[in-house]
């Protein structure tokens, strides 16, 4: 039973103490300048974007068969379609395809309206492309509106991951009722952009900062798997294929896998799992 | 499941390429985005250390470890130091084009890029070095440059981010070869720091160099154990440094250390992987950006 404002303590399947989700934004070169336009003048940037579904991801998907993990793709709709073999090949691996807007738009920029036709367009590809359409949801970038939590409940959306207001699960109270959305909220510090992502052109990050040395990022997401298991939360990554989908970068998402595994008590599975799970241990008031 | 267009082999049957590559950019570096600062003697004589010390300091780690290397200079430098750009040329390396100035290019009209181009070759005969290759000197790919190169017999590029394979680049007269690179290995990206004016912009703090080599040879073992290509940039400026140099010697080191990595020059790579190679795999990112665009050609 959760609390009045939809959080509580979760019990985890199997005698788990916590769990984890590996979960990669899977955003190629959709965002702003695809948006805008101007990313049609920009083949390098392109590429960057590109490198994510082409390069790094069948790089991770090799990763979390080896660690036999199960994982979630935020996908922006325009990725499937363009991608379609790679983005079904990691359906068929067992991973979770779940929405990420249509171009990775930015929700608060979008009236209600479009909002609805953002996901509405993106679920009819996901059923045509993957067979299914996505019961969970990542706001693209930035923020969302006031009305975007309705429409995802209203669409039968079971969880959205785009919050950062805590370390367990917890179910969406709209208009003051409980709801059956699920937020499996994450943490900028285990986002790759914050440690390892550098882009130029437009600069990223803008101060021009460096990328982090690897043992250390990695150590710091040690740390807070051990951090997560004390709490018994569900710890959520935040990963770019793009960003973290190198040779050398992908070994870290195997340790951490690997960590996550071998620490005996964490529940890793999809975002998907953990959301039906939160549902079916908690009643709705 | 593994990455698309691995090849398997490189030349000779290795099992990974490795390319090292430096940026000759002396004070073109600062000036080309920055004219407003000519004149900040302190700062600009950052810059002309590589060309004080650092070429040469370069060019003596890189023959004592026996590995190959590939220098782009944009036209201007040329200009202004001939006799370094032989010293590197009479060194054994290889020498490509970047550009005329550190400006970008991407929004030159195609006549004034053909002049900018033909500006920067006539420097390179003047002082009779070949230039074979290309790298952007900084900025955006601009639409209809890969004709304008293979017109003037550049056959391959290193400008693209992403990636561990080479590509190709369509024009209508040809296709170039692309060796791309990725801001990891790049000197610049961890090191430059200058107080006034700000670099970078924020100020970051100058990288920890067992961060970096750490990075950098991550990178290299883990690309080596798939069997891809691994490029290094580095500037004279930048990397040779007393204390970066013996970073550089460590790093050396392991490349000549890896059996079954080959070290490769820019033109040797492309021009085995342009007859190797024919065709990219299926989505491969600058396919599915023509396709996206209608365009053929880049």
């Amino acid at each position: 039973m959760s609390r009045p404002d939809g959080t509580g303590p979760v019990h985890w399947p199997g005698g788990a103490g916590s769990a984890a989700v590996l979960a990669f934004d899977l955003d190629g070169p959709t965002g702003r300048a695809m948006i805008d336009g101007s990313l049609w003048r920009r083949p390098i940037r392109f590429a960057q974007g590109g490198y994510g579904p082409f390069a790094a991801l069948p790089r991770l998907l090799d990763t979390l068969a080896r660690t036999n993990t199960r994982a979630t793709f935020f996908t922006p709709a325009w990725v499937v379609e363009h991608w379609p073999a790679a983005v079904l090949g990691a359906a068929a691996a067992g991973h979770e395809i779940a929405h990420h807007g249509y171009q990775h738009e930015r929700f608060l920029d979008l009236t209600p309206d479009q909002q609805a036709e953002v996901i509405d367009r993106s679920q009819e590809i996901f059923r045509s492309v993957l067979g299914r359409p996505a019961t969970g949801f990542r706001t693209p970038t930035g923020d969302w509106s006031p009305e975007t939590r309705g429409l995802l409940a209203a669409r039968g959306f079971r969880y959205s991951s785009s919050l950062r207001d805590g370390h367990t699960p917890y179910r969406h109270v709209i208009d003051g009722r409980i709801t059956d959305l699920v937020e499996i909220p994450a943490r900028v510090d285990l986002d790759d952009y914050a440690h390892l992502a550098y882009f130029r052109d437009p600069d990223f990050p803008s101060g021009g900062d460096r990328i982090a040395g690897y043992r250390g990022v990695l150590a710091s997401w040690l740390r807070e798997i051990e951090g997560f298991r004390r709490v018994g939360g569900c710890l959520i990554t935040t990963f770019h294929p793009q960003v973290i989908g190198t040779p050398g970068r992908a070994r870290l998402v195997g340790e951490l896998a690997n960590s996550l595994h071998t620490a005996g008590d964490v529940w890793v599975t999809t975002a998907e799992d953990v959301a039906a799970h939160v549902l079916s241990t908690w009643e709705a008031r | 499941m593994t990455v698309p267009g691995l090849p398997g082999r490189w030349p000779g049957g290795a099992r990974s390429v490795a390319v090292v590559t430096v940026d000759l950019q002396a004070d073109r570096a600062v000036l080309g985005p920055h004219p407003e600062y000519a004149g900040l003697d302190k700062t600009l004589s950052t810059a002309r250390y590589g060309l004080r010390h650092g070429v040469d300091a370069l060019l003596d780690r890189l023959d004592r470890a026996g590995v190959p290397s590939t220098w782009f200079v944009p036209g201007t430098v040329v200009a202004e130091h001939p006799q370094v750009v032989c010293r590197v040329r009479d060194a054994g390396a290889a020498v490509g084009l970047q550009g005329w100035d550190v400006v970008p290019l991407h929004d030159t009209d195609p006549d004034a890029l053909a002049v900018l181009l033909d500006r920067a070759l006539a420097e390179f005969e003047r002082a009779r070095v070949t230039a074979d290759g290309f790298r952007l000197p900084c900025g955006e790919w601009p639409l209809d440059l890969a004709d304008a190169l293979l017109a003037r017999g550049i056959a391959w590029s290193s400008s693209f981010v992403s990636g561990e394979l080479p590509f190709r680049i369509p024009g209508t007269i040809g296709e170039l070869v692309e060796l791309p690179f990725h801001w990891t290995m790049n000197d610049r990206q961890a090191f430059e720091w200058n107080f006034a004016p700000a670099m970078p912009a924020g100020h970051a703090r100058i990288a920890a160099y067992d961060d970096v080599l750490d990075n950098w040879l991550t990178e290299f073992h883990a690309t080596h154990d798939e069997g891809g290509m691994w490029v290094l940039t580095m500037h004279p400026e930048i990397m040779a440094t007393p204390g970066r140099l013996v970073v550089l010697d460590e790093l050396l080191r392991e490349l000549r250390g890896q059996s079954g990595c080959r070290l490769m020059t820019g033109p040797e790579l492309a021009r085995w992987w342009a007859d190797s190679h024919p065709h990219d795999p299926p989505g491969q990112p600058l396919s599915v950006f023509l396709g996206a665009t209608g365009r053929t050609h880049l």
